[in-house]
């Protein structure tokens, strides 16, 4: 787990992003690696989309360790109209050749996996085979305070990859089958994980879409999305233990703090309360 | 242009008949687009059109219904898509069959236990909107998959008369005017900001249906302005012509991106000249 400063989307964030990944020793050399960045729907004033540099410093950096093939997935949740909203994102000026190695989760071809001991109403959900059949899935979330789930960051970022095309839009079915249940429940399918938070520029107060802009100033890094997410809350001055999708999601991850392994920045050199709305004050952090 | 989409629509059909969404396998969604394109076509393209209706074909459920594709099992919103193939040449499924799945499967209604909770604590799990159309069976209902199903039904209804047809399109038409934006136009549901693709879809939806509908045309037209995505403008456009309204200029260039893209470009511009595919 790594916590690393970064105040602002440029030229540093490429050797930031590679040396965290390789400080973890991530190995994927010869591998097929999908980052899924989350591109939940565009808007001109608020930060409610992974900014395209960092997605770009992660393609690099997965590229320069020698990864067979990096893809980058994901299925807005909000629209179906994926590469225009990707192209308003900068997703298109940012990365090279981006349409070429890019793949809609939401019209992907798709596979009906079985959930083991769901936590949710579901007894299976179809996935898209990109995400599915890759050596490592590296999920890229925005930090974000969310009015259902209370943050969405690693975990939650996975919803991305249910198909609209299926589901349909926005993924509303997801969350009557228990918003914490089947983000636990997603989480236990993609065991091959890494994660790297946007949180550079982040999203407090009614997220994950109509939130405001804060300056969090940080990049948070590591394997198990669990204890990324868990301390991802604590920077946002959220209590992890009160997050449903995290405490179900115990057996396939760590929340708790004493047993992460972290490097770089502490948690209280970063920290910085983020607004909640009035249903979720009960998650502030005390300490 | 027309010609150049026609050529690309031809070539990305899959060797089974259907068409993918942009590359992979076939999809229930952009086959239909597809079809829909080709009858609007000037040009005969019977072979390609009848291999897509076979592989359609194929697809239909015992329960009248449409899955998304040949991996999805359960019966879907394309399935009110698909009946915008009804009457024409590429209609070779049992549209009737369709309808009655439209008619009486695609919405969520409280059963007995969803009664029972809201007698016995006050409110229901689930919000109870049993007047539009959902994406999949016992869900919530949506702007866009209400828009297209009232489509399909309008245009199922010349071909088979319907009691049910009229009443049901009128609540799909109450949930669209009940789910407006604020401001006009409509997002996929409750959300404060219209988009482009739905409130094009919905104006289409509400050809006809009388008047109210100025606030919302002016919003089309807001937001054909400053929409750069050609699909998006696409929709305005043919919302707006079904309410007398053109889009000014002409759509960003680039490259199509996808079928859907592809075969509402000819849809609309068959749309310019009096060959409506999507109205009825």
């Amino acid at each position: 787990m790594s916590i690393l400063r970064a105040n602002a989307y440029g030229p540093e964030l490429y050797d930031l992003v590679r040396r965290v990944v390789v400080d973890h020793k991530v190995n994927v050399r010869g591998k097929g690696v999908v980052i899924k960045p989350n591109l939940v729907d565009y808007d001109a004033e608020r930060p409610i989309y992974t900014h395209p540099m960092l997605v770009h410093a992660a393609l690099e950096a997965f590229r320069a360790l020698g990864a067979d093939d990096v893809r980058i997935c994901e299925g807005p949740a909000n629209r179906p109209l994926t590469l225009d909203l990707a192209e308003e994102a900068g997703y298109f000026s940012i990365i090279p050749d981006f349409e070429r190695i890019f793949v809609d989760a939401n019209t992907d071809e798709v596979t009906r996996v079985p959930f083991v001991s769901p936590h949710s109403d579901f007894r299976d959900i179809y996935l898209p085979n990109t995400a599915l059949g890759c050596d490592l899935l590296v999920s890229l979330p925005k930090m974000k305070t969310h009015r259902w789930a209370g943050v969405t960051l690693a975990s939650k970022n996975l919803f991305g990859l249910v198909p609209g095309a299926v589901y349909g839009w926005p993924k509303n079915l997801l969350h009557w089958n228990g918003i914490h249940a089947t983000v636990a429940d997603l989480r236990k399918v993609f065991r091959k994980t890494f994660a790297i938070v946007d949180g550079v520029d982040a999203l407090e107060g009614y997220g994950p879409l109509l939130g405001t802009r804060v300056h969090a100033g940080v990049i948070v890094a590591g394997a198990d999305l669990t204890a990324v997410d868990a301390t991802c809350c604590r920077i946002m001055g959220v209590d992890p233990e009160q997050i449903g999708h995290l405490t179900l999601a115990a057996s396939v991850g760590q929340i708790d703090e004493r047993l992460i392994a972290q490097a770089g920045e502490a948690i209280r050199s970063v920290r910085r309360n983020f607004q909640l709305t009035a249903e979720w004050t009960h998650v502030r952090l005390s300490v | 242009m027309a010609a150049d989409c026609l050529q690309a629509l031809l070539a990305s059909q899959n060797g089974d008949g259907g068409w993918s969404y942009g590359r992979g396998s076939s999809w229930t969604e952009p086959t239909i687009y597809a079809l829909l394109a080709l009858s609007a076509a000037d040009a005969e393209h019977f072979d390609a059109a009848l291999r897509g209706a076979r592989w359609l074909q194929t697809l239909q459920r015992r329960d009248g219904g449409f899955p998304c594709s040949r991996t999805t099992g359960e019966s879907a919103w394309v399935t009110g898509l698909a009946l915008l193939l009804a009457g024409r040449t590429v209609c070779t499924f049992d549209s009737v069959a369709a309808m009655e799945w439209v008619l009486t499967a695609g919405t969520w209604r409280p059963g007995t236990l969803e009664r029972l909770r809201v007698t016995l604590f006050g409110r229901c799990a689930r919000t109870i909107r049993p007047d539009g159309w959902s994406w999949t069976p016992d869900t919530a209902s949506w702007v866009l998959p209400t828009s297209l199903t009232i489509l399909g039904l309008q245009r199922v209804s010349r071909v088979h008369a319907d009691g049910r047809i009229p009443i049901r399109i009128g609540h799909g038409r109450d949930y669209l005017r009940a789910h407006m934006c604020t401001h006009g136009g409509w997002s996929m549901g409750d959300g404060p900001h219209a988009f482009p693709e739905t409130t094009g879809a919905a104006l289409l939806a509400m050809h006809g249906a009388g008047t109210g509908l100025e606030g919302t045309l002016a919003t089309a037209e807001r937001l054909a302005g400053g929409c750069r995505s050609r699909e998006g403008r696409l929709w305005l456009t043919l919302g707006l012509a079904a309410h007398g309204r053109a889009v000014p200029g002409a759509a960003a260039p680039g490259a199509f991106r996808g079928t859907r893209e592809l075969a509402l470009t000819l849809i609309a511009d068959a749309q310019l000249v009096g060959r409506h595919s999507l109205l009825g």
